[in-house]
């Protein structure tokens, strides 16, 4: 109990408090931009932590991964353009909204919705870490097959208007996922001799490329084919603006209530399995939600509920990203994995003994993440009011700069030209995929499951090959294989009527 | 759609094809001594989007729909994006071989300039000078990436 | 009335960027700060060895050392970048010895071998281990093996290098036990499937320390070279007589064709950075052992590892 309050007091010093605040002003401000995004900020400013206490170091960046997760929402509502990769489902329902003048209200809601799951997420974090980090490592090659399978029938909810075009978007992604060393044998596969290829087609610039660039080109094309005067000043402060569509009233938020505290169960669950990621996550609960509803037709068109199902879903993947990180010393993510060499720079090895041998900075830890979320709350207010006037500038002055933007963060992506080539070939590829209605949030989903379901099928083909009945022990695939099941039989049922 | 439909079935159908008999067996070797060969994946699934694919454009075909909306993708939007395209990889090439200031000036001016810019000609040539200046700064000096 | 501040500092920019190619004189070497090459993501071993060292090396040279990361492919990316450096000795990569001795070996397409760097030192080495769960019933490797061989079960590993593969192979050969090996991305992966009980054993460059000071793991054996500072009581799997060790060490390269006096001097700054206190500190936070060879002991080092495994790889693409 005393390492718990000490830790908390740490935590609550003034240089403490400003680490963080820095943290959540940075992962905000990278979030937002397109091109920049926070598992990024996070990978170039380890080392700047070297200078720090530990427990500041590690405040700092958590801070980043905490701002990073509203950033992106914001981007997404005001512009169509992911700031970064997990926000662009908040597009989906976000944009319309911010058309129809209720730009204010729909940052708010994913503000609220995205600390809500953050928040979710993290108490989840402090009070089961362990037992729940126990049950993920049962998922064994065989589980996490069923679940990858089960995760796939999402696509049905997410394939847009056509079931075709939105299947072939989802092979394709899959299919792209594969290309890269084989994992068993080593040797490289559809890699044309490139070394940059090894580890497969990188997932951020690939994003940046086909979400975020790829609109930014259409944006412009209607600019210069002079499809559209420059209406793109959305003005959300005007006095012309009623006041119910600057804020989300408390009818309203409680009217989303059931689906927050659901996209923020999926969010949670996602991030305490390893390799899955905040972007499937969003998606996930976006699809969930629409599932759920008696009007799924209304999302798309601007349903503040679509806002609150993606955005608390992917923040509250952040927080449970830490589960397996200091549960076991397993990091769930990029941004995790990142997160441990912060830890060990600072001689700390997060993992089994890291609650017995520094009580005293998790709980700092712990007290950080409190703060962070809440400055998260409080930055976020202001900093969507910045950012929303930053829109008022004219789409010929914006746009030009998001491509140079883009082009430059997809460089510090691993210092080189190469994802900047990755990033052009996706956002072409984007641009068709946006035009011809192929669902991209399919193939990201193909792409982002289609690794983990590889390596978890070979890895349980090797496994059982001598003795597949073995398989019928393992009731926690099975259970999932009998939910799949159900799921395509109510697709179909509903797909007939 | 219908029309757009059938075309890029067609096309993905081919595409598919090619990779699947012609790019796959080039690139991808070795096989499992115990497990799946490294190829089962990428053909299934190549084989699952080039059937699809066909599904598409044949479907498309047998519905002899009549009332065909306003085809989403003109000419001159094909148009578009070929230039587009030919543009960004310009801008990569530029960024490799001589520098990205260089790279980001050219492409903040162009895209202004074709934006409808070139009214305001003094907002164009200091956001298309100073933005890919103060992004290099930023990114080396405070981030140590070396943009090129 | 915001034009003339913006265009004086554009102008002052757009001077400040010409001028930096241009002060190239003929003073003594270094006379501008030197970029480090990192083949490895943001705080791993690899990584932090490069950081630290370049703090030192800042001292020693007086100019700034920068690190900048180029990670992906197990030290790959920074090679082929690397042998396209102007060699200067300006631009330097920190990197580990399987992307120069294994993986050109692995992968025929890989254009660069061991001799088109100047290799500057060998710094630290990984302290790596064989492990189980901390209930399994072996103690060692010789009851795993009689274990195996006794009730004929095939034993499952986790591998996520080639390294793995080649330490299973050589059990294999030399016991006639078999083993099943199950392929992860990531040594953090494997262990999370041998702690979940789903793979029998995995080998660990570095992840496994806490676990066996948590008391979830048992080391069992070490491909290290030697028995490691850290674990005396842990045997090597030379002294078993598998004639297998594979140490893939972290090491600083330069592009090849640096001026000599260039080379001497970064390679003397090299092992003057490696301070003591440093491989203090290396141990205690990383568990890293310092292992500090010259440029011609690391060139013979890596050649003698290149010989080591051909055989090895030879055996490996058999099977496949």
């Amino acid at each position: 109990m005393d390492q718990i309050i000490a830790g908390i007091g740490d935590a609550l010093t003034l240089i403490n408090i400003l680490y963080v605040a820095l943290g959540v002003f940075i992962g905000i401000f990278v979030g937002a931009i397109p091109g920049l995004n926070a598992p990024m900020a996070i990978a170039i400013a380890v080392p700047i932590t070297f200078y720090m206490s530990p427990l500041a170091g590690i405040a700092f960046l958590i801070g980043i991964n905490k701002g990073g997760t509203f950033g992106g929402s914001i981007a997404a509502i005001l512009l169509n353009t992911p700031g970064s990769p997990e926000a662009t489902s908040t597009a989906f329902d976000g944009y319309p909204l911010a058309r129809q003048g209720k730009g204010l209200k729909a940052l708010k809601m994913a503000l609220y919705s995205s600390v809500f799951g953050d928040t979710f997420s993290d108490i989840v974090l402090f009070t089961v870490a362990a037992p729940l980090a126990l049950v993920a490592l049962k998922m064994g090659p065989p589980e996490m097959t069923a679940i990858l399978i089960f995760s796939l029938t999402i696509i049905a909810g997410l394939a847009g208007k056509s079931m075709i075009r939105g299947l072939i978007a989802a092979a394709l992604g899959g299919f792209l996922s594969t290309v890269g060393l084989d994992i068993e044998t080593a040797e490289p596969r559809l890699t044309f001799g490139f070394v940059e290829l090894d580890d497969g087609i990188p997932l951020l610039p690939m994003a940046i490329g086909l979400l975020a660039l790829s609109e930014i080109i259409i944006q412009i094309e209607n600019h210069v084919l002079a499809k559209e005067r420059d209406t793109g000043s959305i003005d959300v402060f005007s006095r012309d603006v009623p006041r119910e569509n600057k804020a989300v009233s408390g009818r309203e938020f409680m009217g989303c209530f059931r689906t927050i505290i659901r996209s923020s169960f999926i969010g949670t669950g996602i991030g305490a399995l390893p390799g899955i990621g905040a972007v499937v996550a969003g998606f996930l609960g976006y699809a969930a939600a629409r599932r759920a509803s008696k009007n799924p037709d209304e999302f798309g068109t601007g349903k503040l509920e679509g806002i609150a199902a993606a955005e608390a879903a992917n923040s509250a993947v952040t927080g449970a990203n830490l589960i397996p990180l200091l549960a076991l010393g397993i990091p769930g993510s990029l941004s995790a994995a990142i997160l441990i060499g912060a830890f060990l720079i600072h001689g700390v090895d997060p993992g089994p003994l890291i609650f017995k041998e520094y009580p005293r900075l998790v709980y700092g830890i712990f007290g950080a993440m409190v703060i962070a979320n809440i400055l998260n709350f409080v930055i976020g207010s202001f900093g969507l009011r910045f950012f929303a006037l930053l829109v008022r500038f004219p789409k010929s002055v914006i746009h030009p700069i998001i491509v140079v933007l883009c082009i430059a963060g997809a460089f510090a992506i691993g210092n080189t030209v190469f994802s900047i080539s990755i990033m052009v070939v996706f956002a072409v590829l984007g641009y068709f995929m946006r035009k011809l209605d192929f669902s991209f949030a399919t193939f990201i989903i193909g792409f982002a499951l289609g690794e983990n379901f590889e390596i978890s099928f070979r890895q349980t083909v090797i496994l059982f090959a001598e003795n597949p009945a073995e398989l019928l022990t393992h009731w926690i695939a099975l259970g999932f294989i009998l939910l799949t099941l159900f799921s395509v039989w109510r697709i179909l049922r509903r797909g007939t009527n | 759609m219908r029309r757009l439909d059938i075309v890029s079935g067609a096309t993905l159908t081919l595409l598919g094809l090619i990779t699947i008999f012609v790019i796959v067996p080039n690139q991808i070797s070795g096989s499992s001594e115990y497990g799946i060969a490294p190829d089962v994946f990428p053909l299934t699934l190549l084989w699952t989007t080039t059937f699809f694919a066909a599904l598409l454009c044949v479907s498309r075909l047998l519905k002899k729909d009549t009332q065909e909306e306003r085809t989403p993708l003109p000419f001159r939007e094909i148009k578009f994006v070929a230039v587009i395209a030919v543009f960004l990889a310009a801008i990569v090439t530029i960024i490799a071989y001589v520098g990205f200031i260089v790279g980001g000036i050219i492409a903040i001016a162009v895209l202004m300039f074709a934006m409808g810019e070139y009214r305001h000609w003094v907002r164009l040539t200091l956001v298309s000078v100073l933005t890919p200046a103060i992004l290099y700064l930023v990114f080396w000096k405070l981030f140590h990436v070396p943009l090129p | 009335m915001m034009k003339k501040p913006f265009l004086a500092l554009s102008a002052l920019v757009i001077a400040g960027a010409m001028t930096l190619p241009a002060s190239m004189a003929l003073a003594e070497f270094p006379e501008k700060p030197i970029t480090m090459l990192i083949g490895f993501r943001p705080g791993g071993a690899v990584d932090t060895t490069g950081r630290l060292l370049a703090a030192n090396l800042e001292k020693e040279l007086g100019q700034p050392v920068i690190a900048v990361q180029k990670a992906g492919g197990g030290g790959k990316i920074m090679a082929s970048t690397l042998i396209n450096a102007d060699p200067d000795g300006y631009t330097i990569g920190m990197g580990a010895s399987a992307a120069y001795t294994l993986a050109p070996q692995l992968d025929p397409k890989i254009s660069y071998r061991i001799d088109d760097f100047d290799h500057l030192a060998t710094v630290t080495i990984p302290q790596d281990a064989l492990v189980v769960r901390k209930d399994s019933p072996w103690n060692s490797l010789e009851d795993m093996v009689k274990d195996a061989k006794a009730n004929g079960k095939t034993l499952s590993i986790a591998s996520q290098v080639a390294v793995v593969n080649m330490l299973a192979l050589a059990i294999e050969k030399k016991d006639g036990i078999k083993f099943k090996v199950v392929p992860v991305k990531g040594g953090a992966r494997g262990i999370q499937q041998v702690l979940g009980g789903h793979v029998d054993l995995t080998w660990s460059g570095s992840g496994w320390h806490k676990q066996v000071a948590a008391g979830t793991m048992k080391p069992l054996v070490t491909i290290s070279a030697k028995r490691m500072p850290g674990y005396p009581d842990l045997p090597t799997m030379l002294e078993l007589g598998y004639g297998y060790t594979f140490v893939d060490t972290f090491m600083l390269s330069a592009p090849k064709g640096l001026p000599a006096d260039v080379k001497a001097k970064l390679a003397s700054a090299v092992k003057k950075a490696l301070t003591p206190e440093l491989s203090e500190q290396l141990l205690g936070k990383m568990k890293l052992a310092t292992d500090y060879r010259n440029p011609e002991d690391t060139l013979k080092f890596l050649h003698a590892q290149y010989d080591l495994v051909t055989p090895m790889v030879a055996d490996m693409k058999k099977m496949n």
